[in-house]
């Protein structure tokens, strides 16, 4: 993979240091990459971390976090109390519901895109798309700033979905996703039979020679690059454990479910106990232009209770306060419904639910109208929902990425963080 | 009297029956098209009357009220000659009385005269007397007659006056009672006009027993609400339409006034409406919050009974064919079936795995099948409540791979009605399950061997779901609307998968039901209306203007 970030740049600088870090910290083991589960748990206790819910294809936010019961854009749910007093959300979210008091509601979004494209890339990097320009996707920017600098482990994976290479944009291919697809643990993690740990160390350490005899005289953000895939699949080699899904126990079966989502959220969760910097959790599908009301039956029935068990583990396991959790998506669905008995796309009214680390459990901040076509308080859009997510980490939004010696504003400068539900 | 006539001679043209020799064949019964068509104009005839005779006492009122306008103004004509002649009367008192004060006055300086100058001659003293006297007297009718003049004109101004009030007034009413009969004049029209499409319609019926004919499907009804129609009924007997829509309310609309009415009951959208046979004294609603409600079609004003029947979606209603048992089935994949008598549950039939969509029973009672969202029927026998059978509509469902979910499923379900076929429709080659991409579709089951003998599609490419399938009550065709971008209608018989007919709808269509006249079709529809459609060759039923 080519490398998009200049030399002498603070992330070349930033690579330098995690080879040598990696290299003082696995010395004695002798395979970059490589760390022990101690540090791993000492990472996860300070480190921030965060995990996305993507519900791809764009929720209803009337049939989840915005319904409006009994109007002409309603539907035929209703909606049921939560552990918050006051608070309402849909009846297909009842375990969900039980959590509330961990999260928090964004009711008056309004981003003004309904492309599926265009929406993704206001969420998950806070900015509208640029032309010819790509802004770093939140878990690649995290990963840069919240993954420890010696840190063997990838800052970003994500669970049912492919390692797309552009998110990281110019911070570089070590914060491009790695992808679990299909919630299956990176192909090739175990050495192919017949080669032994000795042989294969044998190889690296020449790969590592002939990289370094090649790299003089040569541009080195390339070579770099190679080096970085070459060093990345060394530590998911060496921390292949944690992608051993394979035990489950029969209650967190039994709590989870036995599907593929389940079996996804438990994925994260022990990535973030691994301390993964940054796991987004793709569930699929949403965009549901035809039978809205069956699909969305169907598909938040299979979310509803893994995405509540797991937000009770995580505080359970003391691990909520330092782990944001959002729940997003590119827009939400028409208030209006079709012909289908569907709904469309829309994002000109429209929830998203984050809670943990820095968010003020059971806050809602924005509202709509009474059925819920327009917002009427508080609007946001990308900008602000970016400021928050920053601010919850404990970061500064207001700092900008430096690449080629320009500067490019982590968040819209031109918004801020939404206040009301920052703890 | 006059109208009293006219309906004599209207029911004697509908009701009457030719004289028959007693070797004539008896005639074959009497079909269903051609008893609600007398029912109906016997009944339109009865309305006729009363809007007639409504419309009579309106024009009897208009004439009232200009009589009395008129008599108002005679009446203040005569008060103002009245008025004229009191004034005349009492100016020439006012000018005798004086003519009388100055003769007396005279004759007493006459007398005065005659008692200086003649006080010796007594004949003419008493002479001079008796003038001043005369004069007096004269004097007296003089001011008598005064009073009496002003008396009488004061009499006649308050009487002019009152006849003042009282010409407006009358005009008044003139403007209302000329309203009211046009108005009723204007209510009257159209059903004199029903009535004689009617009785032309009952004329047609008798020469000739009508079939439905799909190639001549007319829209003779539009009843319109404020939100999409999901399901529709008529009554047994034929008189009301009932919709549920994607509200939560019951609504019916009377086919002759056009009068509707609205009544809350449930939580959430209505699914599923069913009329019990046979005397469909009894309507029952499902509702997306799981309950069932008992009404009585003839006065809904509120429910009678309310049973908490399923967790989730109540989705799918039916009633067994003797009325007594009712089988619902929804989201929480258990099929029940109740007592239609006391709403008491008689039994559950767990076994689906997935939403069931629909249920019905056999036209014999024997059987009551129930489909799902994976296209999967379960026949279950009525008597021991085993299931029996297992039919394979999964031509009707599919797992998107791209968006992780199972659609389709079997959203209608009809017997013919010999019991030998089972209807299921939906969706099936699916291209993209969350746009609704697909072809309309109802799989044909031979009731028998329990095997799909046809998968019947529409014959010019359409994309869309078939909601809803009903055999016509003759068993000839079926019937399924559905769509997608726009509405259809598909016509087809039971030996060709390629529909005969298809009709255009405004849009796209929910649910179906038969009018038991057999001729008209009610089609809910997500534009807000609900529409009836009458398939009788030649001549449209007219029913009353929608509301």
């Amino acid at each position: 993979m080519r490398c998009d970030y200049a030399c002498r740049s603070a992330e070349h600088v930033s690579r330098r240091s995690f080879l040598q870090g990696s290299a003082g910290a696995l010395g004695a083991i002798g395979f970059a990459g490589m760390t022990q589960l101690q540090a791993a748990e000492q990472l996860a206790s300070q480190q921030k971390q965060v995990v996305v819910f993507w519900l791809s294809g764009g929720v209803s936010q009337l049939e989840t976090w915005d319904p409006k019961p009994d109007t002409d854009t309603g539907g035929p749910f209703q909606a049921i109390p939560t552990s918050v007093p006051g608070v309402h959300i849909s009846e297909l979210l009842p375990y969900t519901a039980q959590q509330m008091h961990h999260l928090a509601l964004v009711r008056g979004i309004d981003t003004k895109e309904n492309d599926h494209g265009k929406g993704a890339i206001i969420m998950q990097t806070g900015h509208r798309q640029t032309p010819g320009f790509e802004y770093p996707y939140l878990g690649s920017a995290f990963s840069s700033l919240l993954t420890p600098e010696n840190s063997p482990l990838p800052g970003y994976i994500h669970v049912n979905g492919g390692g797309n290479a552009k998110e990281s944009s110019f911070l570089g291919p070590r914060h491009s996703p790695v992808g679990l697809a299909d919630g299956k643990p990176p192909a090739n993690l175990n050495l192919p039979e017949g080669l032994s740990a000795e042989a294969d160390k044998k190889r690296r350490d020449l790969r590592a020679k002939l990289g370094q005899r090649f790299v003089t005289g040569r541009r080195q953000a390339d070579t770099e690059a190679y080096n970085s895939s070459y060093d990345q699949a060394a530590a998911l080699i060496a921390r292949k454990d944690i992608f051993d899904f394979s035990q489950v126990s029969a209650a967190d079966e039994e709590r989870y479910g036995k599907h593929d989502f389940g079996r996804h959220c438990l994925m994260a969760r022990k990535l973030v106990e691994n301390g993964i910097t940054f796991t987004k959790v793709t569930h699929t599908n949403y965009d549901t232009h035809s039978e809205n009301f069956n699909f969305h039956l169907e598909q938040l029935g299979e979310f509803d209770r893994p995405f509540a068990a797991f937000v009770a583990d995580l505080n359970d396991r003391g691990l909520l306060k330092h782990t944001l959790i959002i729940v997003m998506c590119e827009f939400g669905r028409t208030p209006k419904i079709n012909q289908r008995v569907g709904r469309d796309h829309w994002g000109s009214a429209w929830s998203i639910a984050l809670g943990g680390c820095g968010i003020k459990g059971g806050a809602v901040v924005g509202k709509t109208n009474e059925n819920g076509t327009k917002v009427v308080e508080r609007e946001v859009n990308g900008g602000h929902l970016f400021h928050t997510y920053y601010r919850a980490v404990g970061l500064d939004p207001t700092k900008a990425f430096w690449s080629n010696g320009r500067p490019f504003h982590k968040a819209d400068p031109k918004t801020d963080a939404i206040t009301e539900i920052l703890a | 009297m006059r109208w009293a006539c006219l309906f004599a001679i209207l029911v004697s043209l509908t009701f009457a029956h030719p004289a028959r020799s007693q070797d004539q064949p008896a005639p074959p019964p009497e079909s269903l098209a051609l008893k609600f068509a007398r029912r109906d104009a016997a009944r339109v005839i009865e309305r006729v009357q009363k809007l007639s005779e409504a419309a009579t006492q309106a024009a009897q009122r208009l004439e009232a009220a200009n009589k009395a306008l008129a008599d108002a103004k005679q009446n203040q004509q005569n008060a103002v000659k009245a008025l004229a002649d009191a004034d005349t009367a009492l100016k020439a008192a006012e000018q005798a009385k004086p003519v009388a004060e100055k003769a007396l006055a005279d004759a007493q300086t006459a007398l005065t005269k005659v008692e200086t100058e003649m006080k010796d001659n007594a004949d003419a003293i008493a002479a001079a007397k008796g003038v001043v006297e005369t004069a007096q007297k004269n004097l007296d009718t003089a001011a008598k007659q005064l009073t009496e003049a002003a008396e009488k004109r004061k009499t006649a101004e308050t009487a002019k006056n009152e006849t003042d009030k009282q010409v407006p007034v009358a005009e008044q009413g003139i403007k209302p009672a000329t309203e009211a009969k046009a108005a009723a004049d204007k209510e009257l029209k159209p059903v004199q006009d029903q009535l004689a499409q009617l009785q032309a319609r009952v004329a047609a019926f008798e020469k000739a027993p009508p079939k439905a004919d799909p190639t001549g499907l007319k829209l003779v009804q539009t009843f319109t609400h404020n939100r999409p129609i999901m399901s529709c009924r008529f009554d047994a007997n034929g008189d009301f339409l009932f919709a549920g829509a994607q509200d939560n309310s019951l609504h019916r609309w009377d086919l002759f006034t056009g009068s509707p009415v609205h009544v809350p009951g449930h939580k959430s959208w209505i699914g599923a409406l069913a009329l019990a046979p046979p005397s469909g004294q009894l309507l029952l609603t499902g509702g997306m919050e799981g309950k069932l409600l008992w009404w009585n079609p003839l006065d809904p004003s509120a429910p009678q009974r309310t049973v908490e029947a399923h967790k989730g979606h109540l989705r799918t209603i039916a009633v067994s064919p003797d009325g007594q048992l009712i089988a619902t089935g929804g989201n929480d994949l258990v099929v029940r079936v109740w007592s239609a008598v006391d709403g008491s549950l008689v039994k559950e039939l767990p076994g689906h795995t997935r939403h069931i969509y629909n249920v019905a029973f056999h036209p014999t009672g024997k059987a009551l099948v129930s489909g799902d969202l994976m296209g999967i029927i379960k026949q279950w026998d009525t008597a021991t409540w085993t299931e029996t059978r297992e039919l394979d509509a999964k031509i009707l469902s599919k797992y998107d791979n791209t968006f992780k979910a199972d659609c389709g499923g079997i959203r209608g379900f009809d017997f013919s009605p010999d019991g030998k076929f089972l209807a299921a429709a939906g969706i099936t080659d699916v291209s993209n399950a969350f746009a609704g991409i697909g072809v309309p579709a109802v799989a044909l089951f031979d009731w028998e061997s329990g095997k799909q003998v046809k998968l019947l599609k529409p014959k010019e490419n359409f994309q869309g779901t078939c909601w809803a399938v009903k055999f016509h009550p003759s068993g000839e065709f079926l019937v399924a609307g559905g769509g997608g971008g726009g509405g259809e209608l598909w016509f087809w018989k039971t030996d060709d998968d390629k529909s005969f007919a298809h009709f255009k709808l405004p849009n796209v269509a929910y649910d179906l039901a038969w009018h038991p006249d057999t001729l008209r079709l009610a089609v809910g529809l997500y534009d807000n209306t609900v529409r009836v459609y009458d398939l009788a060759p030649k001549y449209d039923v007219a029913a009353a203007p929608t509301k």
